[in-house]
């Protein structure tokens, strides 16, 4: 593993933080840190899995100075634990952008069970000649940035890009590697773009409705446009 | 996979049916068509187990208004928030009214 973005340095692009200078860590990113961190309330199986060696991930909601939003990733769906932790507990953390995505991080077994490990390759070679800034997150991401095996047969692909102003030629060139992705390998691949504004699925943006869904660190809400502010 | 079901009294039917939502992860689809007079139907498949109670309990805040026009309600989840579940059920409803625009 390499490239791990240095603690305390904000992300490039985190425009969705109300106040950058004190968010050091990003919605999608994997944290790491002492399970003694973890509130009083936090149930057993999540803290196990923390004691284990686990990363926890930031949620979208309000990040400051003194505590950051996580979500713990159990075995099922429903083992979901969502709570804060002390941002000064971090030992680590690993944007997506700096998960390595090299097939020989993967094993074998993995590769061929697993439809979208290969779809991710391809997606991969098709990103290779923009200069835009991506990164895998959900069970994929987290698969390959820990090695367990949390991606299942039927996983998707979930990536996040940099958008922090609109460009229509690249919007283009992610919804046709999103359709390469379903047509060739039969894996949906979902785009969150990363806007000014917050999160906006690169579906949404493209559809027919008048306005989208904004993901912000206070919650969802609709705006005609991302990149125009609220 | 999991399929919910929900059943609530309401008013005429709604006048047009509405989309909004996208597949995929956080996010929901919904699909609101007039419903029955009287009766607005409620399903729901999601990708996440054993979150019933959080389901009825949101759209029981939606739809328990029997004041509401008549709608037959289909959701598929992708492991949406209550948050987004109300914005994009709220983002459906403006375009069922009779004098909605095309949103």
């Amino acid at each position: 593993m390499t490239a791990d973005c240095a603690i305390a340095a904000p992300r490039a692009f985190d425009y969705s933080a109300s106040n950058t200078r004190a968010a050091i860590a990003c919605p999608h990113d994997l944290v790491w840190f002492e399970v003694a961190a973890l509130p009083a309330d936090v149930p057993d199986w999540a803290r196990q899995i923390i004691a284990d060696g686990a990363p926890a991930v930031i949620r979208r909601a309000p990040r400051d100075a003194a505590s950051l939003p996580i979500g713990i990733r159990g075995v099922t769906k429903r083992e979901r634990c969502a709570t804060r932790v002390d941002s000064a507990a971090l030992t680590r953390r690993l944007a997506p952008e700096a998960i390595v995505l090299e097939e020989d991080v993967v094993a074998a077994d993995r590769c061929a069970s697993l439809a979208a490990i290969t779809a991710l390759f391809s997606l991969c070679d098709e990103l290779a000649g923009s200069s835009s800034t991506w990164g895998v997150t959900g069970a994929l991401g987290y698969e390959l940035a820990t090695g367990a095996a949390v991606a299942h047969a039927a996983s998707d692909i979930d990536i996040v890009v940099c958008m922090p102003e609109r460009d229509d030629r690249h919007l283009e060139t992610l919804a046709a590697a999103a359709r390469g992705c379903r047509e060739a390998h039969g894996v949906r691949c979902d785009i969150q773009l990363e806007t000014p504004a917050g999160g906006v699925a690169l579906a949404d943006w493209l559809g027919v409705g008048a306005r989208v869904m904004i993901k912000s660190d206070t919650g969802p809400y609709l705006s005609p446009d991302p990149w125009q502010g609220p | 996979m999991q399929t919910l079901s929900f059943d609530y009294p309401a008013g005429p039917p709604a006048a047009r049916r509405a989309l909004a939502g996208v597949v995929g992860s956080g996010d929901l689809e919904v699909l609101l068509e007039p419903g029955d007079s009287g009766r607005t139907t409620v399903a729901i498949a999601t990708s996440v187990d054993g979150v019933d109670e959080i389901w009825r309990a949101v759209i029981d805040r939606i739809f328990a208004d029997d004041g509401l026009p008549a709608l037959k309600v289909e959701i598929n989840d992708f492991g949406a928030t209550p948050a987004v579940v109300r914005l994009r059920i709220a983002q459906a409803m403006e375009q069922t009214s009779p004098e909605a625009r095309h949103d």
